[in-house]
Parts: structure tokens; C-alpha cells; sequence
């Protein structure tokens, strides 16, 4: 039997200040059968909810105003008033270039979805973070998601024969 | 660690093991959308955006007429360059990272183009101005005769032209 995911049971934050892009979202979020959900439009409501609780989530947009949305995902995974520092967080954002991918990552996003995204993506992250939790790494230079996603088996020649 | 890498008890990485409680509460047999998406599941999805897309319609027609107005504007000395970039920046980034997502893919590769040229200024003299508003008028054409997908010969040919005429004034 195929394992499903009950979203009433999942708290979701949308950060965006594009309100066609939150409202999409959140529509998304209404169908799959959420019923606990906020939005913020900026960096400041973000923490002000993150501050509140009650979240399990988080989805953002990388461009915030005050702050960016990396910023926000530093005060997440670092702060002393962050509720929840292995807290999901989902960025999504249109500035897809590999650089601004590398930096999420090393910042301690958990999923990086470039903008324009299928429904189809959006959810396999949203799945993955629920379904499939990540271990997390606190070492001196960094504190976020384990970022190793590949899982190879080692085909090289024997060490002992 | 142990072995011939760090001495044990040297390690300053600590691996914390997810608690799975989100998982517990919410990953059931019975009980709402699959882990992986059926296709009925799916279409049931795809729904939601078809529905939002004459909102995305109306939403793009306002940035173009804000960036439009914003090339008048500097045009005529009635706005600073820092301003006018930051605006065109700004409405060119959203605007490519929605397209796609209504099924306007050309529309997206536009407003990169668009995106690209402007991040890269740093004065904006009449030249540029005008590969600006180049950029604005095919946005316009795509958005007002609503050409999803990647368009045909004539679309891939101005967007052909509007990236070398990046290249060549940037």
C-alpha cells in the first residue's frame, strides 16, 4: 500500500512578497488539504510568525525585503530566538544560477526550487522534507541539513581480495 | 571517527539524526495525497495554477506598464538610473519566474534576458534604453497574444535577436 501524507496534520509559513506567487502557493497548499497556514510578505512578519510556533514548514522566496531570504534561513538554523533550528525550509526563488544554489545549500536550506516551478516539483519537495527527513550536520563552519544527498554504492576494485 | 582518520573523541562534527515527528504525524496508509503523486492526484493540482492564470495575466500586464512607464520616466530625466534599474531588475526577475509556471516558458526567457542585461548596468544611456524597451515590447506581444509554449520560427528568431543585441550593448 502507498504511503500518503495527511496535510492537516502539516503547519506551513509561505514567506513572499510576489502575492500572485503566495497566493498559488497557498492554493496548492488548500487543494493537498492544509489547514494551517500563514503568510508573511516580508522578512520582519517571517520572524515575527517563526517567533509565534506552531510551524513546520517554512516556504520562501529568496528576494525579502528587509531581509533576504538567506538571512531568514540564517536566523533559523542560528539564532537564540529561532523555535525550531531543524526546521524544513524551502526556497524557491528565480535567480536559479548555480552560485545562489550553492550558497542556499551552504546556508542550510533544505530544498532550492528554481522559479518557474511545475506543481509537480514543488510538491516532490514539500513530500521529501515530510516524508524523507534529512540529518543534520553542526560542525564549526556549518549547521544545517546533511548536505551528501546521493547515496552510491562503491564500485571500484576490492581493498582486500 | 575511528581508524586512520581523526583520533576518536577529536571529531567536532556531530550528526543529529532526524526526530521523524512531522513524519509520525502526517505519513499515513489512508489518508491524504500519495508520497508520489498519482497522475488523478496530479491533474487535480494543475488545476489549481490553470485557475490562477488570468490573475498571472493581469498581474504581468501591470509590471509591463510599471516598467514601461519607468523608460518614459528616465527617458525624461524624471527618474534616477539606480531607481529605473532597481524597477527593471525587480518586475524582469518576477516576471521570469513566473512565466513557466502558467505555461508562458518565452515569456520566462525574456524576462531573463531582460534580467541579465540589467543587472549587468551600471549607466543607462539611450542605447540601452532602448534594448530595455525592446525587451518590454516582446514581453508585451507574447503576454497580449497569449503565446504559451515556446512560440515558432519568428519567436526563437527575436529572442535570438534580443540576447545578441544584449551581448553587443551590455
Amino acid at each position: 500500500m502507498a504511503e500518503k501524507i495527511d496535510f492537516s496534520k502539516v503547519r506551513f509559513l509561505i514567506v513572499d512578497n510576489n502575492s500572485l506567487s503566495a497566493q498559488m502557493i497557498e492554493d496548492i497548499l488548500r487543494m493537498l488539504g492544509t489547514t494551517s497556514l500563514r503568510r508573511a510578505n516580508d522578512s520582519t512578519k517571517a520572524k515575527a510568525a517563526l517567533r509565534e510556533g506552531d510551524i513546520d514548514i517554512v516556504i520562501t522566496e529568496r528576494e525579502l525585503e528587509p531581509e533576504s531570504g538567506i538571512q531568514l534561513v540564517d536566523y533559523i538554523r542560528h539564532s537564540a530566538e529561532s523555535l525550531d533550528r531543524l526546521m524544513p525550509v524551502i526556497m524557491l526563488t528565480a535567480r536559479s544560477e548555480s552560485e545562489y544554489v550553492t550558497e542556499a545549500r551552504d546556508k542550510g536550506v533544505t530544498e532550492f526550487l528554481a522559479k518557474p516551478f511545475t506543481v509537480d516539483s514543488l510538491y516532490r519537495r514539500i513530500a521529501s522534507v515530510i516524508a524523507r527527513p534529512r540529518a543534520f550536520v553542526n560542525s564549526p563552519q556549518y549547521f544545517g541539513p546533511d548536505r551528501r544527498r546521493r547515496q552510491q554504492a562503491y564500485s571500484g576494485p576490492n581493498r582486500r581480495s | 571517527m575511528t581508524g586512520r582518520g581523526r583520533p576518536p573523541g577529536k571529531s567536532k562534527v556531530q550528526i543529529i539524526q532526524p526526530t521523524g515527528e512531522l513524519r509520525k504525524r502526517a505519513v499515513n496508509y489512508k489518508k491524504g495525497f500519495s508520497v508520489e503523486l498519482t497522475s488523478s492526484e496530479m491533474i487535480q493540482l494543475e488545476k489549481v495554477v490553470h485557475q490562477s492564470k488570468d490573475k498571472f495575466v493581469v498581474s504581468v500586464g501591470e509590471k509591463l506598464k510599471n516598467l514601461r512607464d519607468a523608460a518614459h520616466a528616465i527617458a525624461e530625466d524624471a527618474m534616477s538610473i539606480p531607481g529605473f534599474l532597481r524597477t527593471a531588475e525587480k518586475d524582469s526577475l518576477e516576471i521570469k519566474g513566473l512565466g513557466g509556471t502558467f505555461d508562458f516558458p518565452l515569456l520566462t526567457q525574456v524576462a531573463k534576458s531582460l534580467n541579465d542585461y540589467v543587472r549587468g548596468l551600471k549607466n543607462v544611456t539611450k542605447v540601452h534604453l532602448e534594448i530595455i524597451t525592446l525587451h518590454v515590447d516582446a514581453l508585451y506581444v507574447i503576454l497580449g497574444q497569449h503565446i504559451t509554449g515556446q512560440g515558432g520560427a519568428t519567436e526563437a528568431e527575436v529572442l535570438s535577436a534580443l540576447l545578441q543585441a544584449t551581448r553587443k550593448f551590455g
